[in-house]
């Protein structure tokens, strides 16, 4: 009799137990050069034995939205999708950091700054309202003089705002790589960038709520140690890195991507101490950070 | 009619209740399984429908399919179900939200021809729709295609199939386990105890928890206490004489089938006696049967209390009885047992005023040799009491007629052994003791003989036994003793002055005021104790060892000298010989039989040896011829006896052989 007890009880046991990764992780991202190591890690398959569903969204709002709708367990995005969200949920939390902008966001237009300043049409400016675009684009027309223009705000994912044609009508359009080099094409130039002229302090990392990151801790471990591992590959082979997420990444040739490199510093294991007391006092914790 | 029982009925119970049950959740679960299919398919095919829509509406041909890429890449993300969306031409792929599905799917991956929505769920890799779009007023179509996230709908039928199994079968199985031990414990271990309690009734069940069978154990508790006490009554009624109390023909035949099945195993023997009241019926014929019931009674009394704890007698008939004994060590004392019951049973009982006066017959039978089985026995020992009454009744009688006649023959033995002392029937023979180095007769051993009239000579050993056993023994010691010293004192007048020995029996040392009675006949006498020699024998060690030493010590003290007789044939032991005054020792004449071989010299020498170191004289007995004489003396014995020198002999024989020797 005891005997039957103690194989019915081992049998419960065993088959409660269950793995590490039963349950499916799924992030959210868009496809913005400083997320590359998550489509590169998921284009090498190192996602699917942790059980991760990586989507991409064409735009960060889009991308903070499906979050906050309950349809991915976690978001990538600036510290302004982090800012919008965290209002509401309390223990919301970055956890874990990519890189911060050197040059990646940019304001481009097909007329010069002075031509800006200077007409009297008013400006379409194309950008993902709900986004570090906006934040951005006040820096721009407060730091340039603009703010007397009357200005049209034409909210657009980047997707579509990359398909914009250069015509007669004064242009303002706020993206960030690798979109630009289409756009560039398309007629559009650049007129101020992170890297220069503005100077707003723009930081990638991928956020969770703290019971979430709770539930999928080894997961998310695990997947920080890829993305450091994309990142070495990427800093080691960057034809190679380039070749494997190149389906993702739609229209941008090596050359470009190698130039967007240049427009962002990687921060994913090291951040400088001035970097997150500043972090810090804008309200953007650095204590869950993996 | 199919018998089962309570544990395998259970069992069968349990079995059907699982099997129905897990039939129904099991059919529960494959319906809610196949809704569920049929809810993802539907929801995945209205999204389909839903974007189609949308595409439709806006899209203008092959060169604006990238323009929904956001709305793809939104729908795709909010839908689990969906892996990626794409757009194809059926030849190509025109947009697709992952790298991964970049190829026109395949009719079969589109298609199931299976029925059930969950077979067509999981069998099915892609849902696929026509896009109907004009270009100018020409219209054209493209394929929008939704690849089905395969691992997320396998995840989610693998955890209702988990929890199914982990709800509906494992916890039923644990629960039905639990039920199992729960029912065992309650249920089926106590009726397994009331069983065993109804079949054995050699332990009651502790109490149960459950109310009815709790009932049911207290009842039958209560019955079997009642039916045993009932049984043990009936057990005593059925073995019991009801008139006189004492055991009956039952509890005979009980007793006797043991006793003798024992008595078989040990090689032993016992006598059953059958007694018989002389006369009862006249005394129911002339005083009535009441009195003869109360005389029954008053008898069956009597015979209980005369006899010891482990006789047993039982009431077989009107005024019949059997008596069986065990423990006597000979026929003697036997016969004196019965005669107790005999003789108590002359004695004059008074019932009701009534004094009556019965005797009765004793037919005596012994297991193995009278008869081995009850039935021999009884028939054996009643022919024995019919011989005992025709012979004149108020006697007892032995079935063997040589056993009867040896016994009838030691008490008429016993009877003239008694008479013989007041007739003067004993008379005193005396044998040399003579010093081996000299030659010279330095003592004599003075030996009892019986001349019967009728008999002729009886030696000792026809009669002393008997004496021992009936203690008469004590009155021819005292005989023996006052004659011996008599005639030492004759003998002196008449030149022979001779150290005289006596033998001792041990019951004589019982006696009480024995040392001071033995002195007071010397000192009345004159006779030096120093011409005194006690005989003694080894069987005195052995009883009442503190008392014989201290009263031997005594006689020591006096002066009288100590022989052990016959050394080295009983309980010798040198502890004996180191706490009793002894002065010398007699070696049995067995040990001198065996002089002319190399053992029997190693003992005789052994013993002289070992007696010279202890401060003893050695006397060697029953010596008959020169070369044990010879041989006597050269390992230095000091002392012989025996009929190389002399048988003992008569008084005037005895004078006349001493005149002439000296």
């Amino acid at each position: 009799m005891k005997k039957i007890i103690i194989f019915v009880i081992l049998l419960f046991v065993f088959s409660s137990c269950t793995s590490d990764y039963d349950k499916r992780l799924k992030i959210s991202a868009t496809t913005w050069v400083g997320y590359t190591p998550l489509f590169y890690a998921k284009a090498k398959g190192w996602l699917k034995p942790l059980n991760i569903k990586l989507v991409n969204i064409s735009s960060l709002a889009e991308n903070m939205y499906l979050y906050s709708a309950g349809n991915a367990d976690a978001y990538v995005g600036t510290q302004y999708e982090y800012g919008i969200l965290s209002k509401d949920m309390k223990s919301l939390s970055p956890i874990m950091m990519f890189d911060k902008s050197n040059g990646g966001d940019l304001v481009m237009s097909n007329f010069s700054i002075e031509e800006l300043q200077n007409t009297a049409s008013p400006l379409d400016v194309y950008l993902e309202l709900d986004s570090i675009n906006h934040t951005l684009f006040k820096d721009f027309i407060s730091k340039y003089n603009l703010s007397d223009k009357t200005i049209n705000y034409i909210n657009r994912d980047q997707s579509t705002i990359k398909l914009l044609k250069s015509n007669d009508k004064p242009t303002l359009i706020v993206t960030y790589v690798p979109y630009n080099f289409t756009l560039e094409k398309n007629g559009f130039k650049e007129v101020s960038s992170t890297k220069n002229n503005l100077d707003l302090l723009v930081v990638d990392a991928m956020f969770t709520k703290i019971e979430v990151f709770n539930q999928h801790e080894k997961q998310f471990l695990e997947l920080k140690k890829l993305i450091d591992k994309s990142i070495l590959a990427l800093k080691k082979d960057p034809k190679e890195f380039y070749n494997t997420i190149k389906p993702y990444m739609t229209g941008i040739t090596y050359d470009e991507f190698e130039d967007t490199l240049n427009d962002i510093e990687w921060i994913n294991s090291k951040m400088s101490d001035g970097l997150k007391e500043r972090l810090n006092v804008s309200g953007f914790p650095t204590r869950d950070l993996i | 009619m199919l018998k089962v029982g309570v544990q395998k009925f259970t069992f069968i119970l349990v079995i059907a209740l699982i099997v129905t049950l897990s039939s129904m959740f099991a059919y529960f679960h494959f319906k809610q399984q196949e809704n569920t299919a049929s809810v993802i398919l539907k929801s995945i095919h209205s999204e389909l429908s839903e974007v189609n829509y949308i595409v439709a509406k806006r899209i203008v041909g092959n060169k604006n399919a990238g323009t929904f890429r956001p709305l793809f890449d939104r729908v795709a993300a909010n839908n689990d179900f969906v892996a990626a969306i794409l757009i194809h031409d059926g030849k190509n792929v025109l947009l697709s939200t992952d790298p991964s599905y970049t190829y026109v799917p395949t009719s079969s991956q589109l298609q199931s021809s299976e029925e059930s929505m969950y077979d067509k769920l999981l069998n099915q890799e892609a849902a696929e729709e026509k896009i109907r779009f004009y270009v100018g007023n020409k219209i054209d179509s493209l394929q929008l295609v939704f690849m089905l996230d395969k691992e997320e709908i396998n995840t989610v039928f693998y955890k209702e199939n988990l929890n199914f199994l982990i709800l509906f079968v494992l916890t039923p199985l644990i629960m039905t386990l639990l039920l199992w031990i729960i029912v065992n414990k309650f249920v089926i271990s106590p009726l397994e105890l009331l069983r065993q309690f109804a079949y054995y009734q050699n332990k009651v069940p502790k109490a149960f928890m459950l109310k009815e069978l709790e009932i049911i154990r207290y009842s039958m508790a209560e019955t079997f206490e009642r039916l045993e006490k009932e049984k043990r009554e009936l057990y005593i009624v059925a073995r019991t004489d009801s008139l006189s109390g004492l055991a009956n023909r039952n509890a005979l035949k009980e007793f006797l089938e043991r006793l003798i099945a024992d008595a078989k195993r040990r090689n032993e023997e016992f006598a059953m006696l059958f007694l018989d009241l002389d006369h009862f019926k006249s005394v129911n014929d002339s005083l009535g049967h009441n009195i003869g019931d109360d005389l029954l009674k008053r008898i069956a009394g009597i015979i209980d209390k005369v006899l010891r704890p482990n006789d047993f007698v039982a009431r077989v008939g009107g005024d019949e009885f059997v008596i069986i004994l065990q423990e006597y060590s000979s026929l003697r004392e036997l016969t004196t047992i019965i005669d107790r019951i005999q003789n108590i049973l002359t004695k004059t009982i008074v019932v009701q005023t009534n004094p009556i006066n019965i005797s009765s017959s004793v037919g005596i039978a012994f297991y193995p040799k009278d008869g081995e089985d009850i039935v021999t026995l009884m028939k054996n020992s009643d022919i024995a009491m019919y011989e005992a009454k025709k012979n004149g009744r108020s006697q007892y009688h032995f079935f063997t007629e040589e056993l009867n006649k040896r016994v009838q023959d030691v008490i008429a033995l016993e009877k003239d052994m008694k008479e013989s002392l007041n007739n003067d029937e004993f008379e005193l023979y005396y044998q040399p003791k003579v010093e081996i180095h000299s030659g010279k007769i330095v003592a004599m051993e003075a030996l009892i003989r019986w001349i019967s009239p009728t008999k002729g000579m009886i030696f000792p050993n026809n009669f002393i036994p008997l004496a021992e056993e009936n203690g008469f023994i004590v009155e021819i010691g005292e005989w023996i003793f006052n004659t011996a010293i008599r005639q030492q004192k004759e003998f002196k007048e008449k030149g022979i002055d001779l150290k005289i020995s006596i033998n001792l029996s041990p019951k004589q040392l019982l006696v009480d005021n024995f040392v001071e009675d033995f002195i007071g006949v010397m000192q009345k006498s004159g006779t030096k104790p120093s011409s005194i020699d006690v005989e003694i024998t080894e069987n005195l060690f052995y009883k009442n060892n503190d008392k014989n030493i201290e009263i031997l010590s005594a006689i020591h003290d006096y002066g009288v000298s100590i022989s052990l007789d016959d050394f080295g044939t009983g309980y010798s032991s040198l502890s004996y010989l180191k706490d009793f005054p002894i002065d010398y020792l007699k070696i049995d004449k067995s040990f001198i039989d065996d002089f002319d071989k190399e053992r029997g010299r190693v003992f005789i020498e052994t013993i002289v040896k070992m007696g010279q170191t202890l401060k003893m004289e050695i006397i060697a007995e029953g010596v008959e011829t020169a070369e044990q004489l010879e041989y006597l003396k050269s390992i230095d014995c000091d002392q012989y006896q025996g009929y190389y020198c002399s048988k003992p002999l008569c008084v005037k024989d005895f004078e006349d052989f001493y005149l002439k020797k000296g």
